[in-house]
């Protein structure tokens, strides 16, 4: 499975790590996670839906890549047909881990680790890690960055749900897919418009105050993406060899 | 002078008391709006509510919603759990198999009645079993949820156990703090009456007279109003129902990550039963006799064997037990003239299908929902009220009974309880048609029935009970003997699926700690 490993100059020294999109690299997924500020990009490219944590009963949001497990209608060959990706799809095979401070007082220090045993890891034709002078590389630069806007995006997240709950806008919502074979995906919710559109003016603007106008907006116009999804999921049924 | 009923005064600070003030003030504005009902409870400081535990019906989970308090809430704060029925231990004999109560009904329960394909194919199985797929999560203390279930959802039935103390604590906290209930702690030192006989006012120990328009008595056994003012009799119901006091102690876990039970345990002995529930931090036990049948040295002595036998003999000999006399039975009416009683002033009957809170949730429902307008509409009320409780008390003591009735046990409790005298011609009549016809839903003649016909079910082919009669088999015998094959090979994936996907009540409420469930 997964073996992390806190990077460190020393030891990771010529390591690489392929960063092309492919379902060899586990891209082929059916969703990602993403985050309120990436809501704006996103819904150019995806629908946007919400989710509850299998473990923590807590909800996120995700982009829909696909209409069935490990489905990926984005990925063509090692193409993303898409302009933006969301950040946690650019994550693998690193991962943000908190290492808590001894005396329990200080906030607990980030670290960046890597799964040793990702497909992404030692890959020949990857970039290295760490530059040659054990310094960082610029794929560990960007990568940084990256981690430090995932972490920021998972308290914005919980931020994000807290008020939309308190105001009730988040509904169940059940996507009936018009294939041949329908599909019925059970499980995610999204936003209440009826609700948004009766808030009164001072939930709006607690709404807008705690920065959760936009997002939501973008959530509700990211769903026009779903019929792109089906679209393309049709055109996939339709080139399937032995059809 | 006015006579309209805007002014609620509620005597007595336990959970009956909490309970009556948060249904009726979440179901009107509050008075501080100028348009609403204003809510007072009275409690005294000099009386302590004791913190047993105590199981619910479902009925709570609506009743709580209904007050506005979240779930996470009410179990992080109760020190609550999930209740899905009862399992009976050795009931019909003193070595028979156990059988459950399950507060779901049978699958398909709309359209099958289960009972005749049941006695024709499967009695080597259990009738709760073959029928109901929630029974399959008792065995592993499985909870009726997941996590990423919405607040008072459940994949399956559930109501809780919970910690009386505590949670008349919350509702007085939510009540005062949510639902503009008054809170005055006071001792009520008279009462004083208008010339009609309608109660005016409360003269209290520390404050000014409490006005009010309607008074409800839910200051325990004693009665202070519907018994200390008006003297309303007592309908002793002890002929059929003997047992008159419990032997009750909080047995802690062995270890604290021990499962929590999905279902009260219920354990027959010779003069009575034990109950045992799962709280989070410990149990709930306590043994209910009859005096007639046992000493109070004996009961002790058997509390303690059982909870040895479920525990450790250094928590059988170190818990501390606590004796309590109750009276079985209840007042002859509840409501009258402009006072009602609820909980133990209006009645008590052993704890056996835990029947206490329900009780309180009806009637402070229906007081609330039926409140009358003006003092003028109030005896058309209160005698809808009367006739309803008293068909309800009825009700639960020939369900009561019946757990008795069908035993095979041998000692003097249970052959008495067997005599003829002790059982209620309505429950005789029953009965005698079910010897050849199974409860089915035209059992109740009421809107709302205590009990459904799937709990008779439950409790009459779970102790075994078999018809006397035949009835000339069905035209469509065949086919409803194919569906209900269909139906039982049905409960038996669902019970699987249920035992794959349902977390441990632990578990789950270990989540909750940190996580809250959420409202959708």
């Amino acid at each position: 499975m997964s073996n992390f490993e806190v990077l460190d100059p020393k030891q990771h020294q010529s390591l690489r790590v392929n960063t092309q999109p492919g379902a060899a690299f586990g891209d082929n997924v059916m969703s990602a996670m993403a985050f309120p500020f990436e809501f704006r990009t996103l819904q150019a490219e995806y629908p946007i839906l919400f989710r509850k944590d299998a473990q923590t009963g807590q909800f996120y949001a995700l982009v829909l890549f696909g209409l069935e497990p490990t489905e990926n209608l984005y990925l063509e060959a090692d193409l993303w047909q898409a302009r933006n990706l969301p950040l946690s799809a650019r994550r693998a095979p690193f991962l943000i881990t908190e290492r808590k401070a001894l005396d329990g007082q200080q906030p607990p220090e980030l670290l960046v680790s890597i799964d040793l045993d990702h497909p992404r890891t030692h890959h020949p034709e990857g970039e290295l890690v760490f530059n040659e002078d054990g310094s960082n590389s610029a794929l560990l630069d960007s990568t940084i960055q990256c981690l430090g806007d995932i972490h920021a995006g998972h308290e914005q997240t919980q931020h994000y749900f807290d008020t939309l709950s308190a105001l009730n806008l988040i509904t169940p919502m059940s996507l009936e897919i018009p294939l041949d074979e329908p599909l019925e995906l059970t499980g995610f919710y999204g936003i209440d418009e009826d609700q948004l559109a009766a808030l009164g003016d001072a939930d709006l603007k607690q709404l807008q105050a705690a920065g959760c106008l936009e997002p939501t907006y973008m959530a509700i116009a990211s769903l026009s993406q779903l019929s792109g999804l089906i679209q393309k999921k049709q055109r996939r049924i339709m080139t399937t060899p032995g059809r | 002078m006015s006579s309209a009923i805007r002014n609620i005064v509620i005597i007595g600070g336990g959970s009956a008391g909490w309970l009556s003030a948060g249904i009726i003030a979440a179901t009107y504005a509050s008075a501080a709006d100028g348009v609403g009902l204003r809510v007072t409870l009275i409690e005294s400081p000099d009386i302590k509510t004791i913190g047993v535990g105590e199981g619910t019906w479902p009925s709570m989970r609506r009743t709580l919603k209904r007050i506005g308090l979240s779930e996470t809430d009410f179990l992080r704060f109760c020190d609550a759990s999930f209740k899905q029925g009862t399992e009976f231990h050795g009931w019909a004999s003193d070595t028979g198999a156990s059988y459950t109560h399950p507060f779901m009904p049978p699958t398909d329960f709309d359209a099958l009645n289960p009972v005749e394909a049941y006695l024709a194919e499967y009695t080597k199985s259990r009738f709760d079993q073959t029928v109901c797929p929630q029974v399959a999560l008792f065995a592993d203390n499985l909870a009726p949820k997941q996590i990423t279930t919405p607040e008072y959802a459940g994949s399956t039935n559930y109501g809780y156990h919970l910690d009386a103390g505590k949670f008349a604590a919350l509702l007085q906290k939510h009540c005062t703090e949510q639902l503009g209930v008054t809170q005055v702690v006071a001792n009520v030192t008279a009462v004083l009456c208008k010339p009609n006989g309608d109660i005016d006012r409360l003269k209290t120990d520390r404050t000014d007279d409490l006005n009010g328009d309607l008074f409800i008595d839910c200051s325990g056994t004693h009665g202070l109003l519907i018994n200390g003012l008006y003297n309303i009799g007592f309908i002793d119901r002890a002929d059929t129902l003997f047992n008159n006091r419990a032997i009750a102690a909080q047995t802690p876990y062995v270890d604290e990550t021990d499962p929590i039970a999905s279902c009260t345990h219920s354990t027959a002995q010779s003069a009575g039963w034990i109950w045992d529930i799962g709280l989070p931090t410990r149990r709930g036990t306590g043994y209910v006799f009859s005096t007639q049948h046992q000493s109070d040295d004996e009961a002790e002595r058997t509390l303690r064997q059982y909870i040895e036998r479920t525990s450790t003999a250094a928590i059988a000999a170190s818990v501390q037990t606590r004796a309590i006399a109750f009276e079985p039975g209840h007042r002859e009416i509840f409501w009258h003239r402009n006072c009602v009683a609820l909980g133990m002033a209006a009645g008590f009957i052993e704890p056996l299908e835990a029947s206490a809170l329900v009780l309180v949730e009806l009637g402070a429902t229906m007081i609330a929902d039926e409140l009358p307008a003006d003092r003028s509409d109030m005896d058309r009320v209160s005698k809808r009220y009367n006739d309803r409780f008293q068909y309800r008390w009825d009700q639960i003591i020939d369900f009561l009974k019946l757990h008795y009735v069908l035993s095979t046990r041998t000692e003097p409790y249970w052959v008495d309880h067997r005599h003829p005298r002790s059982i209620p011609e309505s429950l005789t009549s029953l009965l005698q048609t079910w010897a050849y016809r199974p409860p089915w839903h035209h059992e109740g003649y009421h809107k709302d029935e205590m009990f459904p016909s799937a709990s008779y079910q439950y409790v009459l082919y779970g102790m075994g009970f078999r018809p006397a009669r035949t009835m000339p088999q069905h035209r469509h015998h065949d086919q409803q003997m194919a569906s209900a094959r269909r139906t039982f090979a049905e409960v038996t994936k669902q019970a699987t699926r249920l035992r794959t996907h349902m977390p441990s009540n632990r578990a789950l409420l270990e989540t909750l700690k940190q996580h809250r469930l959420q409202t959708v």
